[in-house]
């Protein structure tokens, strides 16, 4: 079955242009050195690949697409933890879902195809899951291997007893449940029914689930709800120690504060379309401006615009760059002469970063509809 | 070791670490050794006929009505309560095959339901062996194996025809309700009197001609099945 899909991928023409720009494999999922994270410019749609007019030629069984969907590629390297934000938790998720579902040939990179998903309906989400575990199953190496997290239980069972049930289901060891149980903390608890679980020990079993089969991709929804702040810092924690055993991780998540604390990559998903993808630090960079509050502002404009950076005057005695370093301004600053009498650099927030994107997009797409 | 092999083991796994298989056995196991006991006890008495008589035996065996029901009820749990609780969704993670896991429980089922039933009339059986030996009876009416495979079968199907009540309501709650209500009341006694004739085509009627002694024993039975 995914050979087949993966021939008809390679196949596809419009995926064909997108290789020969030179696209690098998108999820090295082996940690490959060479394959480093690409990085989407903000609001630069490169890299995505859309089919006006065409539906997707999507495997039996796979979740029917309401309007024309849009294939991106998501470029992240195996050892990094990725957030995904979106505007609603049904695209986030989505998203997560159909990433897990469409493999290239060697297995190195995986296409998101972003379906127009109108509602987040039970029967939808039904067969959504059972697309992305017929790629999960299917993969031999851990390496292709993909786990979505699932938070539910029978209440009248035991952790161990769960996790047994989906031992033997998938033909793991008997061992690897006392392991997981031991991993997410929950080894004391083994013999409780869940029924009697908080909702932060439903989300350690759900992980420990979700690690059974020692996935090489992981993808969790929500993961930190419930917690309370030392499963928080437990969880963060532990995302990092497997995104530091070579796997990827993605997480959906609407904390953007948390998220912020936690991950390497942001991916932003907005109305089905690849907002942003790029590394949380070089998000931040861009958008970071240096405060300077000086007796003379406007020469200090005229300094910094000279030098080449986008700066306005915010107050009577204040001036903001954009695009530029502490170092840069207060350099350029010293060299004309001026008096600084403060000197600060202020990073945008995640989560004003993300409304931004969301914002941005609205507004591509309202003007979008007028012109059309 | 086969994908289907590991899918009915984990569906046994499944059966055996919830409360309702244990609470099911004991409830039928009780009817079952009650309604024999009870029926010994009434035997001769009120126009009942005496104790070690065939009519009396098979008036005793009658027991595989109520595994019919108890299986029914377990089928329905079985795939029902995969919906209730959402566990379908790690169930189809581990095997994406809809198909396969839904055929894998009603086998699953079918097997579960066999031993059961097997297990219950056996038990029962017994009881009526012991019972009768205590009055110096030591014969059992001739079609009383025929009763036990009856049973057998009509509790198996039953148990499978939960399974799929319980697969495409998603409902327990609503889906026992309903199979109680069509399976005594529909059946028994709505359609049995106002369309006798479709009736006896019906699960209970065929359950019945199943579980129930041949009309020659018992002529006063109401209404045979249609192939009897």
């Amino acid at each position: 079955m995914l050979d087949h899909v993966r021939e008809r991928l390679l196949d596809d023409p419009v995926r064909g242009q997108v290789n020969a720009r030179g696209d690098r494999p998108a999820l090295a999922v082996d940690g490959d050195p060479d394959l480093e994270p690409s990085v989407l410019d903000l609001g630069d749609e490169r890299g995505e690949i859309r089919q006006p007019g065409r539906r997707a030629r999507l495997p039996r069984g796979s979740p029917s697409c309401r309007s024309t969907p849009s294939r991106r590629r998501i470029s992240v390297s195996a050892d990094r933890l990725v957030a995904s934000m979106a505007a609603s938790a049904c695209r986030a998720s989505a998203g997560w879902l159909s990433i897990t579902w469409l493999p290239t040939a060697d297995w190195t990179a995986m296409t998101l195809i972003e379906c127009a998903i109108t509602s987040c309906n039970s029967r939808a989400m039904r067969r959504r899951s059972s697309v992305t575990a017929r790629r999960a199953s299917s993969s031999r190496s851990r390496s292709s291997r993909s786990a979505r997290a699932s938070n539910t239980f029978h209440p009248g069972r035991s952790a161990a007893q769960h996790l047994r049930i989906i031992a033997t289901a998938t033909g793991l060891p008997r061992r690897r449940v006392d392991e997981v149980l031991g991993l997410v903390g929950l080894a004391d608890a083994a013999g409780r029914r869940v029924g009697g679980f908080s909702l932060g020990m439903r989300q350690r079993l759900s992980l420990a689930g979700a690690l059974l089969g020692d996935p090489g991709v992981l993808v969790f929804d929500e993961p930190l709800n419930g917690l309370d702040p030392d499963g928080i810092r437990w969880l963060r924690g532990l995302l990092r120690e497997l995104a530091a055993e070579n796997r990827t991780v993605f997480v959906s998540s609407h904390l953007l504060s948390e998220v912020a604390q936690t991950v390497d990559d942001v991916v932003v998903l907005t109305r089905g379309r690849l907002r942003a993808q790029t590394t949380l630090a070089d998000l931040v960079a861009r958008t970071s401006v240096v405060r300077v509050r000086t007796p003379d502002p406007a020469r200090l404009l005229d300094v910094l615009a000279a030098a080449g950076h986008d700066v306005r005057l915010v107050d009577g005695s204040t001036v903001e760059a954009r695009s530029a370093t502490a170092d840069a301004v207060g350099m350029a600053a010293a060299a004309a002469g001026v008096t600084i009498l403060e000197l600060s650099r202020q990073d945008e927030d995640l989560e004003s970063l993300f409304f931004d994107l969301v914002h941005q997009n609205q507004q591509n797409h309202q003007n979008q509809e007028i012109a059309a | 070791m086969n994908g289907t092999v590991r899918l009915a083991r984990a569906e046994f796994r499944k059966l055996f670490t919830t409360k309702a298989l244990p609470i099911a056995s004991a409830i039928s196991i009780a009817l079952a050794i009650g309604s024999v006991i009870i029926d010994a006890m009434v035997a001769g008495k009120n126009g009942a006929p005496r104790l070690g008589t065939d009519s009396s035996t098979y008036q005793m065996l009658k027991i595989g009505s109520v595994t019919c029901v108890v299986l029914l009820i377990l089928g329905i749990l079985a795939a029902g309560s995969e919906f209730r609780h959402r566990t379908i969704v790690p169930v189809l993670l581990a095997t994406p095959h809809r198909a396969r896991v839904f055929a894998v429980k009603v086998a699953v089922i079918a097997v579960l339901g066999a031993a059961f039933s097997a297990l219950v009339f056996g038990l029962g059986l017994g009881t009526i062996v012991l019972e009768l030996s205590a009055h110096g009876i030591h014969h059992l009416p001739a079609g009383a194996g025929v009763l036990y495979l009856g049973a057998v079968i009509a509790s198996t199907c039953f148990g499978m025809i939960g399974v799929a009540l319980g697969a495409l309501t998603r409902n327990t709650i609503g889906a026992i309700v309903a199979a109680i209500g069509w399976t005594l009341f529909a059946e028994e006694l709505i359609l049995q009197t106002v369309a006798p004739g479709i009736d006896k085509w019906l699960p209970t009627g065929a359950a019945i001609g199943l579980t129930n002694p041949p009309a020659r024993v018992m002529p006063y039975r109401r209404r045979p099945p249609a192939w009897c």
